[in-house]
């Protein structure tokens, strides 16, 4: 079995990497799929959290690394009982204690055994970004309607280009598709004129996904939530399948938007 | 401002120049400038300044003699002397800087075209110069054997790009004037963080994103949005312009002239729509960068209107 590795990046810090590479590796395990994650970001540990498995870590990715324990010691089952499994990230240590190479060559065994080696890189373009990326073989860009995220986004795909890493794919976080509507925010079509880079997926603003982060089960296993949808729909995509891209536009009728707001009408979105 | 007989000196920003009236004689310019250098001793302490001769020309020993006075009064040293280049070339009058360039370690007994005098201090020590400077004609590229670079590194955007080399030779004798038969042609999107530097033209098939910067020695041309900082003519030739599908640079800079676009950008992140609907040209016009819709590189234009983003 030849896996993929994929790195979850951004550049600007706060835009959804940790939630992103959760319920994508989450999806992909939906779907069969032997996934396993890990947490590139060594000192500000997070996926663990986000995936409600804090308690059960015992080594981490540096251990790996330095040869205290095996993978296999490492990596932890996921609670819902798939195929998933996390590398969790030292929160004693910091970025320098890798090496680009030592990174590459644990996905490299990784991949032999899983479909997917996603990984969640930090935030910022130094040491912790090269580990990720160095390792990586495909690139997922995660950025929102904000000038900020925006201008990151742009800088870390010249940085992936120059290290081998091309055509990122670009999933757009949190769009409030209401603000979309009124024009008073980016929309799909700003982003990609200016990025030049392929859609993987939207996701809408939920407040589902915070409080499901806040109960450490990711967002794709709440039915009801616009952004667990569409982020089965982005690990669908990354999987091969072809599942078109919905455009967001918000319902105005107050009915509807109502029913949006207490959470019974998931049309309230018909996002992507 | 203050005014010393025929030596006038003025401030702008934090360069300093003197001027000296070009009608005086040259007995008279020389004991003003004395005079003044003798008065105000304490203002300078050491720095490297460039003269500007201005539309005077004297002979190699008055160039001499005003070096030397300026050197021994006041520990700056001079450099170099940059003089009229309405006296060098009438034809290009639009006031390519001409610099001369004058080693300070050998008395200036080499050829010079026309010897000045009308002295302009810049970059006195305490007087460093923030705003970008008018870059000197001698200035050297280092060559990469690619014949250019683009600095995508890891290195944060620290500009590798110290690309070409290129001895510009002939440019020292004389005119500011770019390689004009070679251009750098760029097929993707600058992204931001990438710095491209060349010593011609560069043409850009893709957009300019926030956060690039392009330096040119000649035109830069994007066949697409220009929102990065673009610096044409940056070996100080004012002829040079930048053409642009879309121009909304945040700051445009031909030659030593910058203009900065003033407009707030929209609320709602969206891009602004183009005034003009269709490519863009920047160019010089008195001192200033204007922009008129393109109807040809060498076309003639005669309105125009001030950069404002």
């Amino acid at each position: 079995m030849k896996g993929k590795t994929i790195v979850i990046t951004s550049g600007k810090g706060g835009v959804g990497k940790t939630t992103a590479t959760a319920n994508i590796g989450t999806g992909l395990a939906m779907r069969g799929n032997r996934v396993v994650v890990i947490d590139t970001d060594i000192g500000l540990r997070n996926l663990d959290v986000i995936m409600g498995l804090e308690n059960r870590i015992v080594y981490d990715v540096v251990n790996v690394i330095e040869g205290v324990c095996r993978v296999n010691q490492a990596m932890i089952k996921d609670k819902n009982k798939l195929e998933l499994y996390l590398i969790p990230a030292a929160q004693t240590r910091d970025k320098s204690c890798i090496e680009p190479e030592q990174l590459k060559e644990l996905c490299e065994g990784l991949e032999e055994e899983f479909d997917y080696v996603l990984m969640d890189c930090p935030a910022g373009i130094e040491q912790g970004f090269k580990n990720a990326v160095t390792a990586a073989k495909e690139a997922i860009l995660v950025t929102t309607p904000e000038v900020s995220s925006i201008r990151d986004a742009d800088r870390v795909i010249g940085l992936l280009e120059a290290s081998e890493v091309h055509r990122p794919k670009l999933i757009i976080n949190r769009i409030n598709p209401g603000m979309v509507r009124d024009g008073n925010m980016m929309d799909q079509q700003d982003i990609v004129d200016l990025l030049a880079v392929d859609v993987l997926g939207l996701v809408p603003v939920d407040d589902r996904t915070i409080t499901a982060a806040n109960r450490g089960v990711p967002v794709v296993h709440d039915r009801r939530s616009p952004a667990g949808a569409a982020f089965l729909r982005i690990a669908a995509r990354v999987d091969g399948d072809e599942v078109p891209l919905m455009q967001l536009d918000a319902n105005s009728g107050l009915v509807s938007k109502f029913k949006g707001i207490i959470g019974i009408n998931r049309s309230a979105y018909s996002h992507a | 401002m203050a005014q010393t007989g025929v030596v006038q000196v003025s401030g702008r920003g934090t360069n300093v120049d003197f001027t000296i009236d070009d009608a005086s004689p040259f007995d008279d310019v020389v004991t003003g400038l004395r005079q003044y250098l003798e008065d105000n001793r304490k203002l300078w302490s050491k720095g490297k300044i460039t003269v500007n001769a201005g539309s005077r020309i004297g002979s190699m020993q008055q160039l001499t003699e005003i070096k030397q006075l300026i050197e021994n009064e006041s520990g700056l040293t001079v450099t170099r002397f940059w003089c009229s280049p309405d006296f060098l070339d009438s034809s290009d009058s639009t006031g390519a800087r001409t610099a001369l360039a004058l080693k300070k370690s050998d008395p200036p007994n080499n050829p010079l075209p026309s010897p000045p005098e009308e002295p302009e201090t810049e970059l006195a020590e305490h007087f460093q110069a923030s705003l970008p400077t008018p870059p000197e004609a001698g200035e050297k590229f280092s060559l990469h054997p690619n014949g250019w670079a683009k600095v995508n590194g890891h290195t944060g955007g620290t500009a590798l790009l110290e690309s070409l080399s290129m001895d510009l030779d002939e440019e020292e004798e004389g005119l500011v004037d770019p390689r004009r038969d070679t251009a750098l042609l760029i097929k993707t999107t600058c992204r931001s963080g990438e710095v491209i530097k060349y010593p011609g033209d560069v043409v850009i098939l893709g957009d300019v994103n926030p956060g690039a910067e392009i330096v040119a020695a000649g035109d830069i041309t994007v066949y697409g949005a220009l929102r990065g900082l673009a610096h044409a003519g940056s070996t100080g030739f004012t002829k040079a312009a930048i053409i642009a599908h879309e121009l909304e640079s945040p700051r445009l800079q031909i030659g030593p002239y910058v203009g900065l676009a003033s407009n707030a950008p929209p609320a709602n992140g969206k891009k602004r729509r183009s005034r003009w609907g269709g490519p863009v040209i920047a160019f010089i016009k008195r001192r200033s960068i204007y922009v008129a819709k393109f109807a040809g590189r060498f076309a003639r234009y005669n309105r125009g209107i001030p950069y404002e983003g």
